[in-house]
This record gives structure tokens, sequence and C-alpha cells, in this order.
């Protein structure tokens, strides 16, 4: 029972059921905007009967040659709507988006190590560890951070996502 | 390197590390050995950020005289007027520099971009042809040229004169054939746009056979391509093609809600072209086996999706409200209870079936409303904590009003659920809700019914006695005795629950309303000695909001939420900053939206530019925006009394814009309050925040921005030697008193400005008299002792008390 569709600017102004929960940071206007100009398919709003948001997941399409890829930015499901696998139902449509529209090899994302319940999460529904980034998390909580993948059908021979022996440094990153 | 390189590293290098002072000085440097446009202009950048607007803008002046064209300098020059809101020179720079170089891609992009940020559409218009006739073999340009067309079209699209309307309507949907038919409609978002025209022009005919034809394939994913065929449908009311579109998507995706609601809707339009009883069964038949396929299907994946189930209930609804059934009540009461048997667990349970509860016979209901009495606290999971809340929800909602014997037994019964719930949460990450954190909120909604419920007893005890207050503090103890019960209820659920927002939020409220109490009772110097609790449930107001991390666009949407009234609490220092701060997201909208604007032409993002035009009208236009300014005014007059002096040069500065009080400016204004947010079980639907403050809330504001416009107005008039005291002004707020005496805004704050009124009638005739230099005539000390004597009387609100001083 759930409407997925475009996130519009007007969204903005009734999100707050999902973005009050701790997890979820609030943006600058700009932030929400320039992806929406850029890839307006890659953010998608879960909207409950009653027209209430549920949560939403934002992304985009980066890199190039074999490394032309979806990135996940954030996905977010309100307290309320947590628990009814709606995480991975967003999390589809990015992967759909990121191999029809965009055509690209794999999806990855990043999360902090420490977050064992996110990376339990993105395990079943298909991400596993490419590699390590050393303190990709800067600031008073700094930590370093899994990139995970998932390799999308243009990637024949999953080449994407055999994972990096050692870790690399947050200035190694490709894009 | 060259020569003029090497004078330009260190300048930047200087820029880079924002060592302004030695960039200037560097600039300086080079220019005395020989004139340099780029130098110049990266003097200026340098010198506005020193904060040297002055001499930056003289600079950019001189440079824009010689029309340059050299991109760097017409950018550097550009940020200082940018900085400046010189929006007219970045136009007049570009437009010049574009017509001396006509075939420069670049500048002609930039000077589309300066009249974008600045919205002047016929004037962007005009750039997109002349650009589009000099590059003619970008598709881009043909479309900006037709954007800016459309957009012209939306503007008048509210009150534009038809003939106009009509003539841009018409030549954007021809420009877009024609495009079409040149092939020059290439992606998704032009096909969008072109879907979208038809459609505002009612061919929805011609916009179906464009998106099931060829053109249909530049959208790539074919559920979105499904979903606009379904919207087509729709408009042009063809159900028997919607009922078939939402059938493939729903099999496609059977939790799909929008296809449900679309299904069912052309179902009841097909009903009620047929006639024949047994074709309708029929019909209502096949829908129901499609519903029962599809949950079997929904069951069969990772997890069982509530849509099915939920969409079998709105059928019933639908045929029963639109009479095409008789009413089956025991179905529908079986839907719901089987509804609650899978989903009752689920924290949006309450929420799935609030729309259906009123079509469920009450005693249904009974026997789930035994299980809530025995709680047994070694049994309880999780997962049966949350199905007991969602039916104690349902008893809240099905409950008529308690007797205070009920409801106190109710709140011992939510307290002692409550307790038996803490321990299964104990090992939760602190960001986690409890699981029994709803038993507090509705805990603290049962008491605050109780409060409302003996409120009107306390009112009618200080309105019979207005000339003496002071009668009524027993019951105004008991008043704020039961806030603070509620209260310290709130803050017990909150201090094991951190980040639960429901809480913080009605926390939040119930400050509010008891500081004003409070802060009432010193102005009234009933109880002095409250000045620090006062000061306490401020600060603890103040604390939680701020661990709300409220930011961005939520200062607009959520403000209201603990900001209004603040001016009233009496502590202005406070009020000041939270105001303040509330107030900078205007300026990010006046900044950063038109930007991305300009992105969204970039990316040929057609389908985003109207969205963000509406969004950034929607903020400028905000109704939060109007009323926070008016607080902040009135916080500072009030701070900034007695130095009247201080106050006089405060008032002169007052944006006159933002205080505009017609019929018109008001009405127009975008009301962006996230009224949602708030949890409320009750069947009334009565907002819990107006259970607690006892009136509209958020209030309604729109006698209010007249009044707390013309007061500073007025002030200002009145603090001025000299100055007229415009007489209509006073005519509006006599209006405007009048007006909200009718919509029952609160008397004491009428009262003050009614007593201004009287104060300013007398400035106004002794001025007046001063002119003439006649005797003081009716200036005489009659009025004064008149005006001093209701002063006195009201003397329980704070803008009494500063009239008093100003003028005794």
């Amino acid at each position: 029972m759930t409407t997925l569709r475009r996130f519009v600017a007007d969204d903005l102004f009734k999100f707050n059921n999902v973005n009050l929960d701790p997890l979820t940071e609030t943006y600058n206007i700009s932030f929400y905007l320039q992806y929406m100009a850029q890839w307006p398919d890659y953010f998608v709003a879960a909207e409950a009967p009653s027209g209430s948001c549920m949560g939403y997941v934002m992304g985009k399409a980066e890199g190039a040659g074999k490394l032309w890829h979806g990135h996940v930015t954030a996905v977010t499901v309100a307290p309320e709507c947590r628990r009814l696998g709606l995480a991975e139902e967003l999390m589809e449509i990015l992967e759909t988006v990121s191999e029809k529209i965009y055509n690209g090899y794999f999806v990855d994302l990043f999360v902090r190590v420490s977050n064992k319940v996110a990376i339990g999460m993105y395990e079943k529904f298909g991400y596993s560890v490419y590699r390590r980034v050393l303190g990709y998390y800067s600031g008073a909580d700094s930590e370093d951070a899994f990139d995970m993948r998932k390799a999308l059908p243009r990637d024949v021979r999953k080449e994407s996502i055999v994972p990096l022996p050692h870790p690399v440094r947050p200035e190694d990153l490709e894009w | 390197m060259s020569a003029l390189d090497r004078q330009l590293r260190p300048i930047y290098e200087a820029l880079d590390s924002y060592n302004n002072k030695q960039a200037v000085a560097l600039c300086t440097k080079a220019l005395k050995k020989g004139e340099n446009q780029t130098i110049k202009a990266l003097k200026a950048v340098a010198l506005d950020r020193l904060g040297k607007e002055d001499e930056a803008l003289e600079i950019c002046d001189e440079i824009k005289r010689t029309r340059p064209t050299d991109d760097a300098v017409l950018q550097y020059i550009c940020m200082v007027y940018k900085a400046s809101k010189k929006t007219q020179d970045v136009i007049d720079v570009y437009t010049a520099a574009y017509n001396q170089a006509p075939r420069n891609e670049e500048l002609a992009n930039h000077w589309f971009m300066a009249l974008v940020r600045v919205d002047d559409r016929k004037q962007m218009q005009q750039a997109a042809m002349k650009i589009q006739k000099q590059f003619k073999d970008n598709s881009r340009y043909l479309f900006w040229t037709i954007m800016t067309i459309w957009l012209q079209r939306v503007r008048q699209a509210k009150n534009g004169p038809e003939g106009t309307k009509g003539m841009l309507a018409t030549l954007t949907e021809r420009m877009l054939i024609k495009a079409a038919e040149d092939g020059r409609i290439k992606d998704y978002e032009a096909l969008q746009l072109y879907i979208e025209v038809l459609e505002t022009h009612g061919k929805t005919t011609d916009a179906l056979a464009v998106i099931n034809g060829e053109m249909g394939n530049l959208c790539k994913v074919q559920a979105d391509r499904k979903h606009i065929v379904a919207r087509l449908c729709k408009a042009n009311k063809s159900w028997g093609p919607l009922r078939a579109v939402s059938k493939e998507l729903l099999l496609a995706s059977p939790d799909d809600w929008l296809s449900y609601c679309n299904y069912i809707e052309a179902l009841i339009q097909i009903l009620r072209e047929t006639t024949d009883a047994d074709s309708r069964s029929n019909i209502i038949e096949q829908a129901r086996s499609l519903f029962s396929v599809l949950e079997s299907k929904a069951s069969s994946g990772k997890r069982t999706k509530r849509g099915p189930l939920l969409a079998g209930l709105e059928l019933e609804k639908a045929l029963q409200t639109n009479k095409l059934q008789e009413a089956d009540l025991p179905k529908l009461s079986g839907l719901v209870m089987e509804y609650l048997e899978k989903f009752g667990s689920n924290l949006s349970c309450f929420d799935d079936v609030r729309p259906y509860l009123s079509l469920v016979p009450a005693n249904d209901f009974d026997g789930l409303f035994q299980e809530l009495q025995k709680i047994d606290a070694k049994g309880l999971t999780i997962a049966s904590v949350r199905r007991l809340v969602t039916i104690e929800k349902i008893r809240r909602w099905s409950d008529t009003k308690l007797t205070a014997d009920e409801a106190n037994a109710r709140a011992e019964h939510y307290i002692a659920a409550y307790k038996a719930t803490v321990p299964l949460g104990a090992d939760f990450d602190e960001r986690e809700l409890q699981p029994g954190d709803d038993y507090i909120l509705l805990l603290a909604h049962t008491l605050l019914d109780r409060h409302a419920q003996k409120r009107g007893v306390f009112f009618a005890v200080v309105y019979q006695s207005r000339g003496d207050f002071a009668c009524s503090s027993d019951t105004a103890a008991e008043d704020r005795s039961m806030l603070a019960d509620v209260a310290a209820v709130l803050e017990y659920g909150l201090a094991r629950s951190k980040f639960n927002y429901q809480i913080k939020l009605l926390l939040i409220r119930v400050y509010v309303e008891l500081g004003k109490k409070l802060f009432l009772d010193i102005v009234l110097s009933i109880d002095a000695m409250r000045i620090d609790i006062c000061a306490g449930v401020h600060k603890r107001m103040f604390d939680v909001a701020k661990t709300m991390d409220i930011k961005q666009i939520q200062h607009d949407t959520l403000s209201y939420l603990f900001t209004d009234d603040i001016e009233l609490l009496g502590c202005p220092e406070t009020s000041l900053r939270a105001l303040v701060t509330s107030l900078t997201i205007y300026g990010s909208n006046e900044r950063e939206t038109p930007e991305m604007i300009v992105q969204a032409f970039k990316f040929g993002t057609y389908s985003k530019i109207p969205e963000f035009i509406r969004f950034r009208d929607r903020l400028k236009n905000s109704l939060q925006y109007n009323v926070s300014q008016r607080q902040l005014y009135r916080v500072e007059i009030l701070r900034r009394f007695p130095a009247l002096d201080n106050l006089g040069y405060y008032l002169e500065i007052l944006d006159e814009n933002i205080l505009s009080f017609s019929d018109d400016y008001i009405s127009k204004l975008s009301d962006n309050r996230d009224l949602t947010l708030l949890a409320n079980w009750t069947s009334s639907g009565k907002p819990i925040g107006e259970v607690v403050s006892g009136t509209a809330f958020p209030r309604k504001r729109d006698a209010w921005l007249k009044l707390h416009a013309l007061i500073p107005l007025i002030l200002r008039g009145m603090c001025t030697e000299g100055a007229p005291l415009p007489a209509d002004d006073l005519t509006d707020l006599k209006r405007a008193i009048n007006e909200a005496q009718e919509q029952n805004e609160d008397s004491e704050q009428l009262t003050a400005a009614d007593i201004l009124l009287e104060v300013a009638g007398a400035v106004v005739a002794a001025r007046t008299h001063a002119d003439t230099s006649a005797s003081p005539g009716k200036w005489d000390s009659k009025t004064w002792t008149g005006i001093l004597d209701r002063l006195k009387r009201a003397s329980f609100h704070p803008f009494e008390s500063i009239l008093l001083r100003l003028f005794a």
C-alpha cells in the first residue's frame, strides 16, 4: 500500500516525520534540488494512502568506462513504516533506474563499518563489501566506511564486485 | 608560464585561502605595472569580501563601461554584483557582452541564466529565441524557448487575460508538435513536457497516442510509462482502459496503492454505467477475485504486503458509499479484524485502518478491548506490545466522553501498561523508539482532555472577574498543576526514549502553555516569586526544542511548534534568537533556489523548472515568514523599550514590504506549516495542539497579521516627532480589531491594540492642534485620565505596560 513516485520539491514541506528521525540528516535546499535537477529519476518518494511520506531514496549516476554506476546517496524510512520491506523496494527502484535508464555496471553505497544493522540489511539485498575506505567519515564521529556494491546485468562477469584485498584512502576513490 | 600567469597565480592563491587583504595588495601592485581587467576584477572580489562593497562596486562599474567580453572578467564582476543583489547589472553586462560576441555560446548561456535568476520570462523568451537562431543544431535552445513561453502561460494561468493565455498555450503546443515531427524530442524530460502541455490543454487523447506510440519508448521504465497512461486515462475518463492498465500495474507490483485507487475508481464508474444487475455483480466479483489473486501473490514474497488486504477494504467502502451494493457490515468488520490480525503489530496499523473504523459496528471491537485488560508482563513481546498499542488506539478512537473516574482508571491503566513494557526496550539503541512509547502519549492525551474540560470552568471564573483578576488564583493554580502533570508524564517517557519527536513536540506545546500562564501571573503580580520557575520552564522548553535539531526547510514548516506565542513568554533574548534562526531559511531560498532553477535549465530537466519556481514562491510568500518577522519586531520593540531613541531608530528601519496588510497580500500567503505531525487518535480528529492551548492551534493568522503590521507602523508614527501619523492606518487598525474580534482572537491582545488606537488617536489630535497652534481643545486632561485608567485596568499585558510607561 505504497505509492512510489518521483520526489518533488514540494515534498520537502512534508517529509518531517521521516527527517525528524535522528539517523536522517536534513540538508540545505540546494542539496535536494541539485539531485532533482540532475537525476530526477533517482529521487523517489514512498507515499502512504493518507498522503504522508513513508520514506525516500536519492541517488545519482557517476563514473566512466566500466566504473559507470549508480550510487545510493540516501535511503530512509519513517520509524512507523519500518519492517515492512520498504527500504528494499526503494533500493530496487534505484537499481532499476541504474540499469534501465543509466545503463550502469553496478550500484554502490557507503556505510559506517560500525552500522551492523545496515550492513546486514544491504547484504540481504544482494550487496557485498567491495573495499574498506579509511577515515571516510570525518568530524567528531570519525570512522571507516565499507564501500558495498551490487553488480547489474551489464557487468556480465561480475568484475565490479570482486573484493579489493586492501583498504583505500578517501583520496584514492575514483568518484 | 606567461607574465600574466605569474602575476595571477599568487592572487588566486591568496583568494583561495581567504587572505583577502593580501589579494588586494597584490592586485594593487600588479595594476601599477599596467592596466589589466582580470586583475582589476579580482581586486573588486577581494575588496567585496573585505566588506568594502562600495569600492568593489565602483571598480565593477568602471569595468562594465568598457563592455567586457572576457569570460573570467564577467564572472568576477558578476560575483560582486550578485553579492550586492544588483541583478540588473548582471543582466546588463551579459546582454552587452552577448551583443558583441553573439557566436560565443558560453556567453549566450550566461546571459540567459542571468535572466533566469531574476525570472524575467518575457526577456528569457527573447534571449532563448536569439540563441536558438544562432545555434540551430542544439535542440536544447529550442526547448529553452518552448519552456520560457510555457512559463509565461503558467504565470498567467490564474489571472492573465484569456486571449494571451490561449495564444501562449497554442504557441507552446505548436512548437512541441513541430519538434516532435522533426524528431527533436529525444529524451524523457522533453517527452514529459510535451505530454504535460497536451494534458493541460485537455488533449488527453493526443497525449495517450504519444505515450503509447514510438516516442513513448523514451520512457525506459515500463511501470513509469504505464502510470502515465493511467493518469491520462483518468483525465480522459476512459474507465475501461484505466481499469485494464491498473490491473497490469498491480499484477507486476501488488502493493501499488495508486493503482488500487485508480482501479477502484474505474470500477465504480463502470458500475454506474452498467444497468444490468447480473453484469454488475459479475464486475464486482472480478475485482474481488483479482484482489485475492494479488493477496496470495503478495504473501508469497519475502514480506507479506499490506496492499491487497487494505485495497479490499477500500473496495468495499467505495461500493457502500457509492450505494452500489447493500451495506454488508459483517463483511467489512471481518476485513478490518483480519487486517488487525495480520498487521496489528505494525506501528502504522492504526493509521492504515483508521479510514474504515467508522464502518465497523461499535460492539464488534468489544472482544479486542477485552484483551487490553489482562496484561501479562511476563508474556509480553515487542510484537504483542505493538499489537496492544494498536488496539489501545482503536479504543481511544471509539471512546465517547469519559467520566472523571473512567479517565482516572484509564490513566492508571496506561501507566501500568507502560511500566510493563520498559524491560523489553532496555537493550535498544538509544535512537530507537521504545515499544511502550505510545502509552505515554495516550496517557498525556487523556490528561490533556481532562485539563481541557476543567479549563471551561477556569475561563468562566476569569471572565466574570475581569476587574478583580486575583480571585482566580486558586483555579489558575489548579490549571497549572494539571499541565505540570502532563509535562511530568512526557518527561518520564522522554527519559527512556530520548529521540521520540512525538513526545518532544507535545512537551514543547505543554511548556509553552505553562510558560504563558506563569508569565501572566508575574505580570499580574500574583506571585512574583514565580519568575524563577517561569525562567526554568522557558529554559527547558528551548532545550527540548534544541535537541530536535530543527534546521533548513524545517524552519518554515516546524518552527511554529515552538515559536508560536513565544513573544508572550517574557524571555526576549531567547525568543529573539529562536526567531532570527528560523528566519534564515528565507535568505537561503533567495540565494539557493534561483541557482537550482538555472541547474534545471542546464540539465534540461524541464519538469522541474515550474516545480522549483513553485517551491521558491511558496517559501518567498510563506505565512510563517510573515508571522515570525512580525513576532521578531514585537519582541524587539519590547526589548528596546524604554530607550525611546533606540526604539525610534529601530522602528525607522522596519521592512515595510513584509508589513503589508492588505486582504489581497494576506490571502496570497502560503501556509507551509506541517499540521499533520502531532499524533491524534480520536475520532473527532481535533488536533492535540488545540486541546493543549484551548484555542485554534496553530493560531488563525489573518487578522493577527494585519494587527501586527499596523501596530509597529503606528508606533513608528507616534515615536517619530513631527512625522505624520496617517489617519488611514488608524482606520485600518480599527477594522483589523473588529475582524479579530469576530474571529475570537485573544481578548488581552485586542485590548492592547484597542488602547493603542485610542492613544494614537489622541496623538494625532494633539499634533493636528500643534500644527494649527490652536488651543488643546479635545486634547485635555480628561482624555488622558480615561486612557490611563484603561491602561491600569488592563495592565496584565506587556504591551499595556509599555504604553503606560510611554505616556504616563
